[in-house]
């Protein structure tokens, strides 16, 4: 997978023993979708987050993505519990229950003008 | 149960507009709208603070969630310092490092880099007080990883200051060029396992040479 534009961030939680594990995808500093990916790609990297190898290392109970468009433009940030992305990556919840389950925060003027971003 | 605000409302009208098309981007751009559309009210909650926090209900790793979604001032201030420490490790600049390190002092990868900078500079004080907070900072941390990021930098200070084997006129002081050598000493015995090894000892060797210098 190619990491430009990707920064990943293993950060402790105060009064918990797990970390958050924080993605920053700039696509202003390169970042594009992995190439094959699924039909939805920032679901897809959420499963290939929990994956990876430093998720168990680190102790990761909870996934961040924040993600900035091609102007550098701060979108917003969604974010799940690694039990809740493993349940859906195992299809025992379908994406709508999992949409419905992902917390976070957007920026509706980032998110307008992300649109007429080339 | 949640309660709906005008804010909120607004939020919705607004997500509500934008076009599409089927680039990756566009897709996650329509996903994240989608998304807020349907939890505007958790996001009005979360922009208007304590005062509609009583909006949402808490998710059981409520603590995560938070962190999470205020992890944006916590990574931006990482993110600006990493900056200033890289411009201060190209650099050698001392203004930009100390700028680096005002935003995240526990951070000992950063104490080390402003402890070598100072070694290079001849401000042995600073050189000490960096080393231990280094110490303080670094417990937990395989000792490997520090030993390389030292012996990586000294060498780097090395190679600006040497002038060659039995000269020492690129140091400053005598206290400059015995810490530069026992600490470039110290880190390659420890890194080969032998503090006897061929390189450990030719540093000794070079360490030797400084005796040279007023003291």
């Amino acid at each position: 997978m190619d990491t430009t534009g990707l920064s990943l961030y293993v950060l402790p939680v105060k009064g918990q023993t797990g970390t958050l594990a924080y993605a920053v995808l700039d696509a202003s500093a390169g970042f594009t979708f992995p190439t094959g990916s699924a039909a939805n790609p920032l679901l897809d990297l959420f499963d290939r987050l929990v994956n990876g190898p430093a998720v168990e290392k680190a102790n990761v109970k909870q996934v961040a993505i924040e993600y900035r468009d091609p102007g550098g433009h701060r979108l917003g940030v969604l974010t799940a519990s690694t039990d809740v992305i493993r349940e859906f990556i195992a299809g025992t919840i379908d994406e709508k229950t999992f949409s419905a389950k992902l917390h976070g925060d957007v920026d509706p003027l980032a998110a307008l003008q992300a649109g007429t971003v080339p | 149960m949640r309660r709906w605000r005008p804010a909120a409302l607004m939020l919705v009208a607004m997500l509500s507009l934008g076009a599409c098309d089927t680039s990756d981007v566009q897709l996650a751009r329509d996903f994240i709208i989608q998304w807020a559309t349907d939890h505007a009210g958790e996001i009005a909650a979360h922009r208007g603070g304590a005062l509609t926090s009583w909006l949402v209900e808490k998710d059981p790793n409520q603590d995560y969630v938070d962190a999470a979604v205020d992890g944006y001032d916590v990574v931006s201030n990482l993110q600006e310092a990493d900056k200033l420490m890289a411009k201060g490790r190209q650099n050698s600049d001392p203004v930009a490092m100390d700028a680096a390190l005002t935003r995240r002092p526990d951070d000992w990868s950063y104490q080390l880099s402003r402890a070598d900078l100072a070694l290079q500079m001849d401000d042995m004080t600073s050189y000490w007080g960096h080393r231990n907070q280094v110490q303080i900072h670094s417990i937990g941390v395989p000792w490997q990883q520090i030993d390389k990021q030292q012996y990586s930098e000294l060498l780097a200070v090395h190679k600006r200051l040497d002038r060659g084997p039995g000269k020492v006129s690129g140091y400053t002081s005598y206290q400059q060029c015995r810490a530069l050598y026992d600490a470039l000493a110290v880190t390659s015995g420890n890194l080969g396992g032998d503090p006897t090894s061929t390189e450990a000892l030719s540093w000794r060797k070079r360490e030797a040479d400084c005796n040279a210098m007023p003291h």
